[in-house]
């Protein structure tokens, strides 16, 4: 196997390895759109970043984060909600980053490469960086996230557990905010949503419960992230979209999958009720 | 010193006034019905008790290392989650009393609201809390269903005389087994033994047709001064 390949292979694994538990958790709290806006903040963080000449990375890093804090603002008293405030800064930061672009030579090219990403190019850097962000929000994940299911159940059970509701979901909200600036370079930012939620949706109708589901989505993401580099490699195509197309491939042969267990289950029962009566 | 003490408390949300200059105290082993029209305050009292709001000014002086059991009010969960109730219950065996033991595999998001109910109040009774906190308990339920709830909360309380708080619209219950009532509309009309608060007028105002006669012969009040 090529170098390229053996690296892209590390990334998109690291990647995909809280792809499913953090998709999970923004299923259930009803911010599945949410990674589309943060993920457009990050392109208007690297358009940023590119043309006053700073590191993008953390142009890009703050941006999204901002943009966390600037959504949380917008929907403050309720008369805006959540997915309005989310449409809006979806909008507007890409409207102003494609403008941005332009001012950036090269710009078509990196406007490309920010929207489906280059997994192909990812340096051992990268991987470090990958891994250390593994670390690090895989044991946020592991201590928040018993709390974070009880507020999906309903917020007011877990703040009357003393827990800073809040807060904790500020920290989720970051944490998928940081999560896509990583990730961007290997998946592109409109695909990271995707890897994030198309998981998680195939795992749901096999989970009785949510760590169930958590480890179905992250399972699917880990097997798609292999598949669709692989694919991407011998049929010579851009392997984030590919990664993401294997995902989806899951999830409609699981549906029809789902669809014919209970068609036979269906089947049964009638039988049943035939002999007894 | 009390379990919990409300000390002129006012509750503004999103410049609403929604109760002002309240106050009341919780001790152990007493019953608290707190009972007001809708949309008095009766769950933001609640919540400010539990910590979910803040006091806008006033303080909640609360006893240290209490544990408070806490029943919502009815609420659906969202079939996105997915949650059976031996999932969410961290004693499933606390169903058995309430006659709910077969939701033990139910899917959360597919409970009737009186199942709910059941499984909430399990679910709040878990940790064998010091206070228990009921708001509405008894929402969604038929008679029987309720008579099951209302017996099965009073058996704990008596057993453990734990601090019961309840908000109901159950003036029956309200007149027979409390031992104080809060009469809550944006501030407290009215407050104290159900025999006080039935004859006062704030309260015949908001209930006076529906209020029903109570014959106070079982009353614990007037046990004691039998005895």
């Amino acid at each position: 196997m090529p170098d390229f390949l053996i690296n892209a292979l590390w990334a998109s694994l690291g990647v995909a390895l809280l792809a499913g538990p953090i998709g999970c958790l923004m299923v259930f709290n009803r911010v599945a759109c949410l990674g589309d806006t943060l993920a457009h903040g990050a392109i208007l963080g690297l358009s940023l970043g590119l043309m006053m000449h700073m590191e993008p990375m953390l142009t890009l890093a703050v941006v999204t984060v901002a943009w966390v804090g600037l959504l949380g603002f917008l929907n403050k008293d309720g008369t805006v909600s959540t997915d309005s405030a989310m449409a809006f800064l979806t909008h507007s930061s890409l409207a102003v980053s494609i403008v941005l672009f332009t001012f950036v030579p090269v710009g078509a090219s990196n406007l490309m490469e920010a929207f489906i990403g280059n997994i192909l190019t990812v340096g051992r850097e990268d991987i470090f960086l990958i891994y250390a962000m593994d670390g690090v929000f895989g044991v946020i994940l592991l201590w928040g996230w018993k709390k974070w299911i009880l507020i999906a159940v309903h917020p007011d059970l877990a703040a009357a557990q003393n827990m800073n509701v809040p807060f904790l979901r500020m920290l989720f909200l970051m944490m998928i905010g940081l999560f896509i600036a990583f990730s961007i370079k290997m998946m592109g930012a409109l695909l990271v949503p995707a890897f994030l939620i198309i998981p998680a949706l195939a795992a749901r109708p096999f989970a009785k419960t949510p760590e169930q589901m958590a480890f179905g989505a992250g399972l699917l993401a880990i097997l798609s992230a292999i598949a669709g580099l692989f694919a991407s490699y011998e049929w010579d195509t851009p392997s984030g979209p590919m990664m993401v197309c294997t995902a989806v491939a899951f999830y409609g042969v699981l549906m029809i999958f789902k669809q014919m267990l209970r068609i036979k289950r269906l089947s049964c029962f009638k039988r049943n009720q035939k002999e007894t009566s | 010193m009390k379990y919990i003490d409300v000390k002129d408390v006012s509750l503004t949300l999103n410049g609403q006034a929604i109760l002002s200059h309240v106050s009341c105290s919780f001790d152990k082993g007493q019953i608290t019905t707190i009972i007001g029209p809708n949309g008095g305050g009766k769950t933001s009292l609640v919540k400010l008790i539990l910590g979910i709001y803040k006091p806008s000014s006033g303080r909640i002086v609360t006893k240290k290392h209490l544990k408070i059991g806490y029943m919502p009010q009815r609420f659906q969960v969202d079939p996105v989650l997915p949650m059976t109730v031996r999932r969410f219950l961290t004693h499933p065996a606390d169903l058995a009393p309430l006659n709910a033991d077969y939701l033990i595999d139910y899917d959360m998001a597919s409970l009737s609201g009186g199942e709910m109910q059941r499984v909430l109040l399990a679910y709040a009774l878990q940790n064998n809390p010091d206070v228990l906190i009921l708001d509405e308990p008894t929402g969604g339920l038929d008679v029987t269903g309720e008579q099951t709830l209302y017996a099965h909360v009073l058996d704990y309380q008596r057993q453990t005389g734990c601090c019961l708080i309840m908000v109901s619209h159950d003036l029956h219950f309200v007149m027979k087994q409390t031992d104080q009532v809060l009469c809550v509309n944006h501030h407290i009309c009215c407050s104290g033994a159900p025999e006080t608060v039935s004859a006062h007028s704030h309260y015949q105002a908001l209930f006076g047709d529906q209020a029903p006669y109570v014959h106070h012969h079982d009353h614990t009040h007037e046990r004691k001064e039998h005895a």
